[in-house]
């Protein structure tokens, strides 16, 4: 069921009534069924892996539990709990595994074997890395097992957040979903303003510069270094408005049903570094990913025992830097094999990985740097600066992510240096790329009222606030024009395609 | 009642909402051929009905197939009617009371492997249904599966047409359908006819389609709603105790030459199909007529004639159905 569909609006609508109809101790249950169903429709079949992760997740999040309770001491303790664990993890990453990223091993082993043809389980990344964070949770006692199974299965395929986020925590999660909630008129308006904000995003911005995008990266060989820059620009559109928009779509169907999820953005694009970039872009999986990988990996014995040999060979300073950029090189190849399998993604994550290693070496030297040039590096001008080249870095990152292959990435960056022309940008080749004129000029308002709304967030101002604050007929003033902006600016869908393009993670 | 005032409000502006909606709708979306059909299924009588695709629209005039079979027929193809559309299109007719004795759906096999785009074309049989239980069937089985902005906002097509608002409004406050279409949709290539033929006219200087615009037929390439609906079409005619035939209009000569393999392909895939379900296909494509395999009385390879070969071919057609 897609979620620009009006049956998914329709879906929603019932959901919320009788979720708001049916006795209060009782919502979570119409929620379960809605999810389940919710899934169903996408295919029965795909229910086997949802229940199979819900199963063995909760079994083992019970089983740890009842182990923790029955040996007291530490060691038998953790000698009985990790083979729980372990085989619990072996048998939810394999699942992730086998049909995410069994064609590439294909690839690699034998090439030319031919794949193996089956079909995604939607949200299979997302679901399955937040059950795994609720073992890990109860593992180290950060919450407890849940008892019910039909609670703990709610956690897990919960239907708004379940194609593309955001990745949930028990501990935040739970609670709401045993509290009771009351039907306001107040969670229903910032919900739907929430995911008229979102559909605007997807129709108006993503969906048009995907246009763009789609051209370029498809034809690279016919375009110019500039047009390929100009891509990658409207990609940065393309995934902020498609990740974000689907995300306030997600987040304001949950808060119409009382239920607050983690935000996944903060103005990513206006980040200082690639470090504070992934604190502010897909923030759910950046934490799951520092809480369950970095942390522990940084902590581990071995790290350690690398660390006092990295002090030996590189010096005291430099020594202790380096398990940190270890990890971080280690976390981001897992986060670029999260998003897909292919070299791209591997070379997208140690991209990311090795910049922000690179950062932590570095950060002496820039230190000196500021020093001698008597420069201030908390100056606005500075800030300005260091926006500007996180979002230069970022953009780089971006020629991984969408061209079809690494050679083609590696091809369009080498072109977007070496052979381009700026008269490309005035000679009317913008026009050739599927969009005309008025596009872009939809293109442009948008972003501009996106970066404007972002500029406020940033300087800390609550627009929804100031929303609620204004006069009855100015409220609904903004209403309708966001109600007919909508369908009135947004682009019409390609063939078979216009769905948010993290709900196939 | 002070806490009734709210949901008044909620009310209230989903209201002015939906006015403006259907405000924009009526100034901008003008009437199409779609309205005439319909109106016709449901208040004339008749014994055959066809329904189909573009092809049937402009290939087979009623009136030329009466003829020959001494009984009364219809015509609703319509250019972008899928075989979903064609469902409920007779679901229509029944539920009025205007049951066909037979029902000849012409085949198009392109229409098989198109991944059906969603834009206005999508909606605009829909929306012409009258407000009754098929137009309700027909929302759950493909209005609401599609995007939600064209179910709410179906004007958001024809944002092009602003300039053409307060015109389009007075023309349909003074004219009624047959009128509007007569004035407006007609026009010196294109003409529906009383029994729903668009008739097709050439004129000097008009641009005729090429290869370029044929798809060609791929086994692989079927999409299985097209399956499903066409099956729905064939079991709602037996259940209904209504005749069931299916035929495929001719092409130019030189188009089936050119795409000999996709229509060997074609032609292996749906009689095996209708074999399998005991349905029968006459296959104009095939049969041997001189007449048929000329071109220059269509208006593009992919086998849209004009009136006069219409005409030809409807005759050929209702001796073919004569015989059934």
């Amino acid at each position: 069921m897609s979620f620009l569909s009006a049956k998914f609006l329709l879906y929603v609508a019932a959901v919320t009534f009788l979720y708001y109809v049916v006795p209060k101790k009782k919502q979570w249950i119409v929620l379960l069924l809605a999810s389940y169903f919710f899934y169903a429709a996408a295919g029965v079949k795909l229910l086997a892996f949802l229940m199979c992760t819900t199963l063995s997740t909760y079994g083992c999040g019970l089983l740890v539990s009842a182990i923790d309770l029955k040996y007291p001491d530490r060691k038998e303790k953790m000698a009985r709990q990790r083979p729980v664990i372990l085989a619990t993890l072996f048998l939810n990453f394999g699942i992730l595994f086998v049909l995410k990223y069994m064609n590439f091993v294909i690839d690699l082993v034998r090439p030319g074997a031919g794949h193996v043809e089956w079909a995604l389980p939607l949200g299979i990344s997302f679901y399955t890395f937040q059950s795994v964070g609720y073992i890990l949770d109860v593992y180290w006692k950060r919450t407890e097992a849940e008892k019910n199974p039909f609670r703990f299965a709610l956690f897990v395929s919960f239907f708004p957040q379940l194609l593309q986020g955001p990745i949930g925590r028990y501990s935040r999660l739970a609670k709401q979903y045993k509290e009771e909630h009351s039907f306001s008129l107040l969670k229903l308006e910032h919900g739907v303003q929430r995911m008229l904000w979102g559909y605007f995003q997807k129709f108006v911005l993503a969906d048009r510069a995907g246009v763009v995008v789609t051209e370029v990266f498809n034809h690279d060989l016919n375009y110019s270094g500039i047009t390929h820059i100009t891509a990658v620009l409207f990609y940065a559109i393309q995934l902020y408005a498609d990740f974000s928009g689907g995300m306030d779509v997600v987040i304001g169907i949950a808060e119409i049903l009382g239920i607050t999820l983690d935000e996944n953005f903060r103005q990513p694009y206006f980040s200082v570094s690639i470090t504070d970039f992934w604190h502010r872009w897909h923030i759910t999986l950046g934490t799951w990913m520092k809480d369950y990988l970095f942390y522990p990996m940084s902590l581990s014995k071995w790290m350690s025992k690398y660390g006092k040999h990295a002090k030996k060979v590189f010096g005291k300073r430099t020594g202790r830097i380096m398990p940190i950029a270890l990890s971080n090189i280690i976390v981001f190849l897992v986060v670029g094999i999260w998003h897909g399998s292919g070299w791209k993604y591997i070379v997208y994550g140690l991209y990311n990985g090795g910049l922000i290693a690179l950062a932590n070496l570095c950060t002496p030297l820039f230190e000196a740097m500021f020093r001698i040039t008597k420069i201030d590096p908390k100056s606005r001008f500075m800030h300005v600066v260091r926006i500007i080249r996180t979002f230069i870095l970022v953009l780089i990152s971006f020629y991984f992510d969408i061209a079809g292959n690494l050679r083609i990435a590696l091809r369009m960056l080498k072109a977007s240096v070496t052979g381009f022309t700026f008269r490309t940008l005035t000679d009317g080749t913008l026009l050739t790329l599927g969009l005309e004129k008025k596009d872009y000029l939809i293109l442009l308002f948008g972003v501009a009222a996106v970066f404007t709304m972002s500029l406020f967030r940033e300087f800390g101002h609550d627009i929804r606030l100031d929303v609620d604050r204004k006069a009855l007929p100015v409220r609904w003033v903004f209403y309708l024009i966001l109600f007919f902006s909508v369908p009135l600016l947004g682009m019409n869908n390609i063939v078979g395609g216009g769905g948010f393009i993290y709900a196939r993670f | 009642m002070r806490g009734f005032k709210p949901y008044l409000r909620v009310v209230l502006f989903l209201l002015l909402w939906f006015a403006i909606s259907r405000f924009l709708d009526f100034g901008l979306i003008p009437w199409n051929y779609a309205e005439s059909d319909i109106k016709r299924i449901t208040t004339a009588t008749y014994d055959d009905l066809f329904i189909g695709t573009s092809h049937g629209a402009n290939n087979i005039s009623p009136a030329a197939v009466d003829q020959e079979t001494g009984r009364k027929s219809t015509n609703i193809c319509l250019p972008r009617e899928f075989p979903v559309d064609s469902y409920y299109l007779i679901k229509l007719a029944c539920e009025t009371g205007h049951k066909p004795d037979r029902v000849i759906y012409e085949l198009d096999p392109t229409y098989w492997t198109l991944l059906e785009p969603q834009d206005a074309n999508s909606y605009y049989i829909y929306r012409s249904f009258p407000l009754c239980l098929s137009k309700l069937l027909y929302f759950k089985g493909k209005t609401m599966h599609l995007d939600w902005r064209f179910t709410l906002s179906p004007w958001r097509d024809y944002t092009d047409r602003f300039k053409d608002f307060f015109q389009l409004i007075r023309q349909k406050t003074t004219m009624d359908h047959e009128t509007f279409q007569r004035v407006h949709l007609d026009d010196k290539n294109d003409r529906l006819t009383e029994d729903g033929q668009i008739a097709k006219t050439i004129t000097e200087g008009m641009k005729r389609g090429g290869y370029e615009e044929v798809i060609p037929f791929s086994p692989d390439r079927v999409q299985a709603g097209s399956l499903k609906w066409f099956l729905n079409i064939a079991s709602f005619c037996k259940k209904e105790g209504i005749g069931f035939t299916v035929i495929r209009t001719p092409v130019p000569k030189e188009t089936r030459e050119h795409f000999a393999e996709n229509y060997a392909a074609a032609d292996e895939y749906f009689t095996q199909l209708f074999g399998s379900y005991g349905i029968s296909l006459i296959d104009f494509s095939k049969v041997p007529d001189p007449e048929l395999e000329k071109s220059e009385h269509y208006v593009d390879a992919d086998g849209h004639m004009d009136e006069t070969l219409a005409a030809y071919f409807s005759t050929v057609l209702g001796k073919y159905l004569k015989k059934q």
